[in-house]
């Protein structure tokens, strides 16, 4: 169940950077450069994959 | 010496091969020589010259011959002139006719037996030997349709001067090199496929706020559509990225 909600959180995590990033791209050029976009698409799944854990509800003990 | 299917196919690869010259591709053509080539193998001019419309012709010579194939609308016209002796060879609808200093023969498919005579014509003629040994030393090189054009003339002074086995020779050489150029199975690496992706990426939002834009603030379900439509398109944009990377092994062109 555990490893079930882990994929969860990184399949949100990477359609939050997906969604994001057309975004990023058209109002920052600079990051559609080779060395820069993978970076910055990686770092926003990995932000939204942080928060996605910070707020996933947990059962009590 | 029989007309066969070989000296066709010299012919036909010939005229194919002029017809592929800028040369004669152009319209409309200017009259005169139309190229000047300086063949690295003889360091001799290679002259592809344009007289009158719809008619082409490749020149090279030396001191001791001159080899010239002249392309015309219902003809192919070889002439190799040496020493004083010129042999002319024409190819038509008829067949071939060979003209040279001490006979004229025509070879037509009803009577092939006059091949024998072009044979014994031409074997031992001085001007198709030195012609034969000067086009064998061109090289001009696989790309160029002239080159392959004087090669596949040095196949047919052979076939018709006997010379079977070198003739067929010269044919598979330019065969091999009319194949060398081959489509592969190209691949992109991973830039490529980011920029594919940015393309993509950035055209999904452009339009995106062109849909929003034509909206009014309370049309709900057409902001929604537009969403809808921009949500599957970068996921979708984004999966391929991902996907090009490395989970499937780089794209095919």
């Amino acid at each position: 169940m555990r490893a079930v909600a882990v994929v969860v959180q990184i399949v949100i995590s990477l359609v939050v950077a997906a969604t994001l990033m057309p975004v990023v791209l058209t109002t920052m050029p600079d990051a559609q450069a080779r060395s820069v976009g993978p970076a910055v698409a990686l770092g926003i799944a990995a932000f939204a994959y942080a928060i996605v854990r910070i707020v996933w509800p947990r059962h009590k003990p | 010496m029989r007309i066969t299917p070989l000296h066709f196919a010299i012919a036909a690869a010939t005229a194919a091969l002029l017809s592929a010259s800028p040369a004669f591709a152009a319209t409309p053509a200017p009259k005169g020589i139309v190229q000047r080539v300086k063949d690295p193998g003889t360091g001799l001019e290679v002259r592809v010259q344009q007289d009158r419309p719809g008619t082409v012709s490749v020149e090279i010579g030396d001191r001791a011959v001159t080899v010239r194939r002249e392309l015309r609308a219902d003809r192919l016209e070889t002439t190799v002139t040496a020493a004083g002796e010129k042999i002319s060879l024409t190819i038509d609808k008829n067949g071939l006719l060979v003209t040279a200093p001490h006979g004229r023969v025509r070879v037509t498919p009803a009577h092939p037996e006059a091949g024998a005579a072009v044979v014994r014509l031409l074997s031992g003629s001085p001007a198709i030997r030195r012609g034969v040994e000067l086009l064998g030393r061109v090289n001009l090189g696989v790309a160029s349709p002239t080159g392959q054009t004087l090669l596949l003339t040095r196949a047919f002074l052979l076939s018709v001067a006997g010379e079977r086995d070198q003739a067929l020779a010269v044919v598979r050489t330019a065969r091999a090199m009319l194949q060398t150029a081959r489509i592969v199975d190209a691949r992109f690496g991973p830039g490529e496929c980011w920029d594919e992706y940015v393309k993509e990426a950035v055209a999904c939002y452009k339009e995106f706020e062109d849909c929003m834009r034509g909206l009014s603030w309370y049309d709900v379900i057409g902001k929604t559509a537009c969403a809808t439509i921009y949500d599957l398109r970068a996921i979708g944009a984004f999966s391929w990225w991902v996907s090009c990377v490395g989970l499937r092994g780089g794209d095919t062109i």
